[in-house]
């Protein structure tokens, strides 16, 4: 049974005004439990929108959101819903108010009514996941940390609820280089720990490394849904929702054109290496 | 929300700024100057503004609709306590013909005022309405008032409205999703969802005016002097027909009301 599933779903932006925008039309998806789903769509296709529908924050308009087989619409279980499913917005450090980093995210904790230590234990352990310091997260206040650091507090701020399914937006856009690899290292740390996982991106390179299945977003709609390697190797439809391939893939993809004989859509750079000396090796023997 | 831009194409959308800003105020004039009669030509003429601006009846009930309990309690005062010939009571609460009379009267004018500064803000930009406020008031320029920075500052405000708004629902969301509780009971729990709020709103405020700033310097920003537009404005006929007639209005309500106390 999918942790989650969204049937049919149909959301607008100021429906009913001339200034409407219909965000979601029609969407379908599921997600089954453990895994690791990206969204992928260009900006604009929805991806938020959908983001946003798995916590409860916005309810479909037609159709239907089940998280573990309950609808949102369920007034009552929409108020345990925050806890169940873990929102980490884009640009999540906007969100900071707190004097220091670990009170920070102590807030979602406290607002479960915890005990003090039951509080401290899931701060720590949140910390230790996104691999803050747990001594200058008592004296730093979250401003002064760097771009990078505040991204992964506010991801720990939402890890410290302990939620059962993630859901990210976009949870590297503007993070250099490092900041991402320790990101994803988390996130592979709580997939490995049995946290399901959605996250909306457009950096395709990322879905390529982290998701084992992709969803793809156009104009509201799933476009195309299957693993990483079913989804790049259907190039045309993955450019006609405004994505780029993976590199590695392009890269396979451009030598396809200039008439190399390979088939395989490579979504590492390790697996790209290994295709083209194949692929090289076996043009010198035919020579 | 109340004064939202309506992008809707219409000749009233199509007016000069300058020729809306006026008839706006010629006609609240008339309204507020004239009697019956003024109320009269100020209704017909706002009703033929909201048709040629094709704006959608049931957005203009809403935004109406958001000034409901001030305009209601006026209205109420008007009726409760103006003194005269008492009509209907009930204890201490007296209703007089007087008040019925200028509670009706007040509530008609306010809808009417109301309803004439929908039509503008919802026809107009408000890039465009700050150029038109702006060349409107170029003449104060020459006392030394600072007519171009005053309205930079005041557009800058009026365009970062829908944005900061924006913001605010994003930082609510993310709040929310971590159990701040904004809508339950509890004075502390709210108080402490309103500081959740307002704290990286202010700050996210103040980091956009940072990079505002850096962004007008960067671009050699330096005020009005000699400054040009990108649309140039210029009086059409219709602009001039629509200053005309809003004008007569005023002065049509006026004189009626002097000689025959319409």
């Amino acid at each position: 049974m999918p942790i989650i599933r969204m049937d049919n779903i149909w959301y607008a932006y100021n429906r009913g005004t001339p200034i409407q925008t219909n965000a979601l039309s029609g969407l379908s998806l599921a997600v089954s439990r453990g895994s690791f789903v990206a969204l992928a769509g260009h900006t604009g296709s929805g991806k938020s929108t959908v983001l946003q529908h798995l916590n409860g924050l916005l309810l479909p308009q037609k159709g239907r959101v089940l998280v573990e087989e309950a609808d949102t619409r369920d007034k009552s279980f929409r108020r345990s819903l925050w806890a169940k499913v873990g929102l980490v917005q884009q640009y999540p450090e906007r969100q900071f108010f707190e004097e220091t980093v670990f009170s920070e995210v102590a807030v979602g904790p406290n607002n479960l009514g915890l005990s003090p230590a039951e509080v401290e234990d899931r701060v720590l352990e949140a910390l230790a996941v996104v691999g803050i310091d747990r001594k200058r997260a008592r004296e730093t206040s979250p401003y002064a940390l760097s771009g990078g650091e505040q991204r992964r507090v506010a991801l720990a701020s939402v890890l410290a609820l302990r939620p059962g399914v993630l859901a990210l937006d976009e949870p590297t856009a503007g993070i250099d280089f490092m900041g991402r690899q320790r990101i994803f290292k988390a996130l592979a740390d709580l997939k490995s720990q049995g946290v399901t996982i959605i996250m909306a991106s457009h950096n395709m390179d990322d879905v390529a490394r982290m998701a084992d299945r992709v969803v793809v977003i156009k104009e509201g709609r799933a476009l195309l849904e299957g693993s990483p390697r079913q989804v790049f190797a259907s190039q045309g439809c993955v450019r006609e929702a405004g994505l780029n391939l993976p590199f590695p893939s392009e890269v396979m993809a451009r030598l396809r054109e200039k008439g190399f004989n390979t088939e395989a859509p490579a979504l590492t750079v390790d697996e790209a290496a290994e295709e083209i000396i194949k692929c090289v090796g076996a043009r010198k023997t035919a020579q | 929300m109340l004064g939202q831009y309506l992008p809707v194409e219409s000749a009233i959308h199509r007016l000069d700024p300058r020729a809306k800003l006026l008839s706006t105020f010629l006609l609240i004039a008339a309204v507020m100057a004239g009697g019956w009669a003024g109320m009269a030509i100020g209704g017909l003429i706002t009703a033929a503004g909201v048709m040629a601006a094709r704006l959608p009846l049931g957005v203009l009930w809403r935004q109406v609709r958001l000034l409901g309990l001030i305009i209601l309690a006026s209205v109420l005062v008007q009726i409760l306590f103006t003194p005269g010939d008492v009509v209907l009571s009930a204890g201490p609460v007296k209703v007089t013909v007087q008040g019925l009379v200028s509670g009706v009267t007040l509530l008609i004018k306010i809808l009417l005022v109301v309803l004439t500064g929908i039509i503008l803000t919802s026809t107009t930009t408000s890039l465009r309405l700050a150029s038109g406020i702006e060349l409107l008031l170029k003449p104060l320029g020459r006392l030394g008032i600072p007519v171009h920075e005053i309205v930079m500052a005041l557009s800058i405000a009026i365009r970062f409205i829908p944005v900061i708004t924006e913001e605010a629902q994003h930082i609510i969301n993310a709040q929310l999703s971590r159990g701040v509780a904004f809508y339950g009971p509890g004075l502390g729990r709210r108080a402490k969802a309103v500081i959740s709020l307002v704290v990286p709103l202010l700050t996210g405020v103040l980091r956009r005016s940072d990079d505002l700033a850096t962004a007008m310097e960067a671009r050699c920003y330096r005020g009005g002097a000699g400054r040009t537009r990108m649309h140039a404005m210029v009086f059409k006929r219709a602009d001039v027909m629509c200053l005309l007639m809003t004008g007569t209005s005023l002065v049509a309500a006026v004189l009626l009301r002097v000689t025959l106390g319409l």
